[in-house]
């Protein structure tokens, strides 16, 4: 194995090839905050890639109500389980990545899904598990808490996927970094399926060759963000370009999410794939759980958006452009209570408030002489 | 005397039916891999051989050891099988093999994490000069690999891809596909069959049981650029046996001219467990065994 530098858990580590990175990195925020699960994006990518024989339980994009929810079933807890309780030092990941725990005869740690593991997408959210009479009250041994997390492919610097495939049927596009199975070479073994910690790549019985996630590359070649990106209601996804740490540009809102301010943060970084979509955590959730989930810089994260609209105008600005407009975004500027986002010559996409403008109706329209309700 | 002979009487009657017994149930003669493949020719239509075809008693079986493919990641390094038993016949223009090995599990699903039962023959693209790696070739000397699966027979026989095939209970919705009328019917189809779409012969409708192949090495297996080769198979008894039959020589082929009759060359083979998730390189492999493409019958 080569050594190369993955600055998510800030040391070099193995990985099957040696560090190529693209010219630009495919990247993507989602704020976790704002999602509701009106699963929109999960049936934007749905209709728009995977409606074909053999995709019938395909979902390239899925949004899952955690602690519980996910797809495949456990894909989470059981890759963290195979790998064991691993030390952080600060924000220096000490324990072994999948690559560096790949038992003898592998060529990393994984595992490949029951196939009814896929056979509930929404398990932990649409399940009915009873009558409550009125007046009862539901305790629960635990805190109460959950939220929902979207995903999609991470289209990993280093990607399991990639590292796992004997034929060199999975690439990683120098252009853009989106990862691709080629649907020509591909045959059907599933390695990448077993290696994929995420589980976003999938087999599809009919054409006999695995899929995935392209990251809406024929969009993206015209600078337009994924169709889960733009149909999200809830305005939680943004999709840009990502540089390393060192190489990070305060105008680019990847890269100021992500580098700058530290409150967008990688899915379980400890697994050493360095992947791309970064994730604005919960606010209400226990810490233990969104280190797990997110590393060591959660909490700092959360106090950071919490505070934002006090203590960080230019952040509390930059979240507020998330969804408002189809365009791929390489930077942003902020004005006098407006943000704006530009595309790579300056020129301005669009220009949004801050703040929306608040107006306050009484609840009754003296004008008509009748109470208002929601509708009117 | 006499009292002897009555003696031994009943113990001379039960060795000679223990005899006889174990003439009547004496296995087909074998020989180890060191003596090779002998592939007798003189039967027409070999092509046409079925694994049951009466022709095949009369050619001898060797049987082939397997070994762990211990080489590349990832790697099968448990065998699951021990041998394999290998007899072969050829004509003019083809040589076939019937190959039969102990599996208790007939795995023919190809789903999630269903994998196929499958068998494959190696072949030097001729005769002669240096021998390629047994393990798939290597650069500049290519091998020949046919593949028979247990789930492209299955495909063969069930027609048209349905989920219920695999899921007997489950119920689909909708395909926009099928909304659409006429050409555009096919071409939604299409869009949505990505790998079919992009020219893969995996995803292609199966119109034989054998893909034909050729490699230079871990990793670089391609379809050979006409597919000529046909299967055949049973399963009984935990046991399958399956019929590979090709061309000696086509034109189309590359690698060079071909094989003919009466050329002494190599053979090696590999098997995959459906059951034990086996698949790509996760097999279990021979060494090369030589091969003789002729032999009086």
């Amino acid at each position: 194995m080569a050594r190369v530098y993955n600055w998510q858990i800030n040391r070099t580590m193995s990985y099957w090839y040696g560090e190529a990175r693209p010219k630009r990195q495919f990247a993507a925020v989602f704020d976790i905050n704002k999602c509701i699960a009106c699963q929109t994006c999960t049936l934007a990518c749905k209709t728009t890639w995977t409606s074909g024989r053999g995709q019938e339980y395909m979902f390239w994009n899925n949004v899952e109500s955690k602690p519980y929810g996910s797809y495949p079933l456990a894909y989470d807890f059981k890759i963290l389980d195979k790998l064991g309780p691993q030390p952080w030092e600060g924000e220096r990941y000490e324990g072994s990545t999948i690559f560096e725990a790949a038992p003898a005869g592998e060529r990393l740690l994984g595992y490949l899904p029951e196939s009814a593991d896929y056979a509930h997408p929404n398990v932990g959210e649409d399940e009915i598990v009873g009558a409550v009479d009125g007046g009862m009250a539901m305790e629960l041994p635990q805190p109460v808490w959950m939220f929902y997390l979207a995903r999609i492919c991470n289209h990993c610097t280093y990607p399991a996927c990639l590292a796992a495939c004997p034929r060199g049927a999975i690439y990683k596009r120098p252009e853009d970094g989106i990862v691709l199975v080629d649907q020509k070479r591909c045959r059907g073994y599933r390695e990448c399926v077993r290696a994929c910690p995420y589980k976003r790549v999938f087999f599809n019985s009919h054409t006999r060759v695995s899929e995935k996630c392209i990251g809406c590359f024929p969009l993206g070649e015209q600078d337009v963000q994924p169709r889960c990106f733009t149909e999200c209601i809830g305005k939680i996804r943004l999709r840009g370009w990502i540089s390393t740490p060192s190489a990070a540009n305060e105008d680019n809102p990847i890269d100021y999410l992500v580098h700058v301010q530290k409150v967008a943060l990688p899915l379980m970084p400890q697994l050493g794939l360095e992947p791309n979509v970064y994730y604005i955590p919960p606010i209400h959730v226990p810490e233990p759980f969104l280190v797990q989930l997110f590393g060591p810089g959660a909490k700092r994260a959360v106090e950071r958006y919490k505070h934002a609209h006090t203590e960080n105008k230019k952040l509390a600005a930059l979240i507020n452009l998330f969804g408002c407009t189809s365009h791929v975004i390489p930077r942003f500027r902020v004005g006098d209570g407006t943000v704006a986002a530009l595309g790579d010559k300056g020129e301005e996409l669009v220009t949004v408030p801050i703040r929306e403008p608040v107006t306050v109706r009484t609840a009754f329209d003296a004008k008509r002489g009748v109470p208002r309700l929601n509708v009117t | 005397m006499c009292k002897n002979v009555k003696k031994f009487c009943p113990i001379f009657a039960t060795l000679i039916f223990l005899f006889a017994f174990a003439c009547a149930k004496k296995p087909a003669p074998s020989v180890p891999a060191a003596q090779g493949i002998t592939a007798n020719y003189g039967v027409a239509a070999i092509g046409e051989l079925a694994c049951d075809s009466p022709e095949w008693q009369r050619a001898v079986e060797t049987v082939v050891p397997l070994l762990p493919q211990d080489l590349t990641d990832p790697k099968q390094t448990v065998l699951t099988l021990a041998e394999i038993r290998v007899k072969a016949l050829c004509d003019d223009t083809a040589v076939a093999f019937r190959i039969e090995w102990q599996d208790v599990t007939q795995d023919m699903v190809e789903e999630g994490s269903r994998f196929s039962d499958a068998v494959a023959v190696q072949l030097p693209p001729v005769a002669g000069g240096e021998v390629p790696d047994p393990t798939m070739g290597q650069a500049g000397l290519p091998v020949h690999i046919h593949v028979w699966k247990a789930s492209y027979e299955r495909a063969l026989d069930l027609g048209d891809w349905s989920l219920r095939q695999d899921f007997p209970n489950a119920t689909v919705d909708h395909y926009p596909s099928d909304a659409a009328s006429g050409e555009d019917k096919e071409s939604l189809a299409r869009q949505y069959a990505v790998g079919l779409a992009a020219g893969n012969p995996m995803a292609a409708k199966r119109l034989s049981s054998v893909d034909d192949l050729w490699a230079e090495g871990f990793g670089s297996l391609q379809p050979l650029p006409v597919q000529a080769s046909k299967g055949s198979a049973q399963w009984g008894n935990g046991r399958w046996a399956v019929v590979i039959s090709r061309p000696l020589a086509l034109a189309e082929w590359p690698g060079g001219e071909g094989l003919q009759k009466g050329q002494n060359t190599f053979a090696a083979f590999a098997v995959w467990d459906g059951s034990q998730n086996q698949a790509g390189s996760r097999k279990m492999r021979t060494a090369w065994v030589p091969l003789r493409l002729g032999g009086a019958l």
